[in-house]
């Protein structure tokens, strides 16, 4: 196993998330989509504040021009 | 080889606007025939270098322009766009030729039936002379064959790639394209002409290949303000509801108009070039009695997570099905893309709808608090670079970070030419409306575009013969793509 072991791990999640939704990803693409979901999580880290049923006060999602 | 002289008003007929041509047209001072014949003549000329187009229908163009000729065909001889050649981005069904989105997965594929905006222009008489290469599906993770009208080694925007070629260039005298985070306004910017996005659901979508439901606009790209308004006209369908995009007919005065200018817009991410030139065009606009007012708009900062998120997932659901049974035909920059978005979680999903709700609250109390007109920005905050120097991954965000909030918010917007950077390269100035006020946007911006005529600059790059070298460009991805059947 060694030090791949995390990597394989990641990927074996990876392959069943797709699964999940119908996909088989080629292998040569999960490396790309670990970093992916990496980089997405990141990115999601300030809307974390939209949580927790904030909506700014406009709940129809019609604000007034 | 056609010539320029990087004045439209002392050209050939392809150089002329789509407005200007149909008032020549009615005059009889110009045959249908004769503008198409100028306009692929242009098409012929630039093509081995530029490769705007995926297909055209020249013999079936020029059938119908001698139709249109002889008082036949459709529109009538008031139709308002009788004899204008005009493209469509290969994601717009057509009847008559293949629509593939630039991707192998519908190789071959010919739906039988116009998209609407594309009906429309041609039951008004316009003649569709080809569809316009797009990035695949318009996810703009891959590198097309297009090139820019001012630079044949540059990347020339997307995803509508050929839209803002062509009309740059004249083989086309406008074109519809889809923009879903910029891919209309971007090439457009990036290639010296307008490019216009309605408010959200203004013009149907009907015939267009999705790639984000929420997002997608049907666009404009032409050369002026009014060309743009024409043709949104015209695919609107003559509804008669608002927006009604034709601008007035005399530029209106810009004096007291408020326009707002957001932090976002103008940090370091932008070129020093292109803030040059934006320095120059707010200075005009101020010039023309324009007020400029700082206005405080955080949530823009959260606009990349948003976008990406929501127009990620809903590309995920567009293509579930092709994902599963044609993987393999798919650009593998496009297959990791929309293999990515379909891992997306629900609950970032849902996030990025309560922020883009948050978003759009927020930039509409901003236009009642400071009683704005529109927003104005740089329309991309970098000029078009050498494909050899692009990295997609690395480039993208930057490259519609300016476009991508108005597809969240649904505010109307349009891009018009503000003037050359010191390496000759255009940078284009947007304008962001009220939703539903398309009407007076495209008013405020046709006054900057005809007070400052930045738009008759063409393409000095045209007034040179074709080298042998201009024609053996290409991407460091073009080599690998298409892979052999």
């Amino acid at each position: 196993m060694g030090r791949d072991a995390g990597v394989t791990e990641q990927h074996e999640r990876i392959r069943w998330l797709a699964g999940l939704a119908g996909l088989d990803p080629p292998p040569e693409d999960l490396d790309y989509l670990a970093a992916g979901l990496e980089d997405q999580a990141r990115m999601m880290q300030p809307l974390a504040r939209y949580g927790n049923g904030h909506d700014a006060g406009y709940p129809d999602g019609d604000p007034h021009w | 080889m056609a010539t320029r002289t990087g004045d439209v008003s002392s050209t050939e007929p392809a150089d002329l606007g789509l407005a200007a041509a149909r008032a020549l047209l009615d005059a009889r001072a110009l045959s249908c025939v004769e503008l198409l014949s100028s306009v692929v003549a242009r098409l012929e000329a630039t093509e081995p270098v530029h490769h705007a187009y995926a297909a055209t229908r020249l013999e079936a163009a020029f059938d119908e322009a001698r139709a249109l000729d002889r008082g036949h065909g459709p529109g009538g001889p008031d139709g308002a766009l009788r004899g204008i050649p005009f493209a469509a981005k290969d994601v717009f069904c057509t009847k008559d030729l293949p629509t593939e989105a630039g991707s192998r997965v519908l190789s071959g594929f010919r739906p039988g039936t116009d998209a609407v905006a594309v009906a429309r222009a041609r039951d008004a008489g316009g003649v569709l002379v080809g569809k316009l290469v797009t990035h695949e599906f318009a996810c703009g993770q891959d590198v097309p064959p297009t090139r820019s009208a001012w630079n044949p080694a540059h990347y020339p925007g997307g995803s509508t790639a050929g839209g803002g070629v062509a009309v740059a260039l004249g083989s086309a005298l406008a074109a519809f394209g889809s923009d879903s985070a910029g891919s209309v306004r971007k090439p457009a910017a990036l290639n010296g002409v307008a490019g216009y996005k309605p408010t959200f659901g203004a013009l149907s979508t009907a015939g267009v290949i999705p790639l984000s439901p929420s997002c997608d606009h049907v666009g404009i790209i032409a050369r002026t303000v009014d060309d743009c308004g024409l043709l949104a006209t015209v695919a609107a369908g003559g509804a008669g509801a608002e927006p009604r995009p034709r601008p007035a007919r005399e530029p209106v005065s810009l004096r007291g108009r408020r326009l707002g200018l957001a932090g976002y817009f103008t940090g370091a991410h932008v070129d020093p070039g292109v803030q040059q030139v934006f320095g120059r065009a707010l200075d005009d606009l101020r010039g023309l009695g324009a007020e400029i007012t700082e206005v405080p708009l955080g949530s823009l900062d959260d606009s990349a997570a948003i976008g990406f998120t929501i127009i990620m997932a809903e590309a995920a659901a567009v293509h579930a099905g092709w994902l599963r049974t044609a993987l393999t035909r798919y650009h593998p920059g496009t297959r990791r893309f929309l293999e990515l978005a379909s891992l997306i979680p629900g609950q970032h999903v849902e996030l990025a709808r309560a922020a883009r709700r948050a978003l759009t609250a927020e930039m509409a109390a901003a236009f009642r608090a400071a009683n704005l007109d529109a927003l104005v920005m740089p329309t991309v905050p970098l000029t078009s670079m050498p494909v050899a120097d692009m990295d997609i991954g690395r480039d993208l965000a930057t490259y519609i970070r300016h476009t991508l909030p108005a597809n969240l918010t649904g505010q109307p917007a349009i891009t018009v030419p503000g003037g050359l950077t010191g390496t000759g390269l255009p940078v284009g100035v947007q304008f962001a409306g009220v939703p539903g006020r398309d009407g007076a946007l495209l008013d405020l911006a046709r006054s900057y575009e005809t007070a400052t005529g930045w738009w008759r600059r063409s393409s000095p790059k045209m007034t040179e013969p074709v080298s042998e070298q201009d024609t053996q460009l290409s991407g460091k991805e073009l080599d690998q793509w298409p892979p052999a059947p």
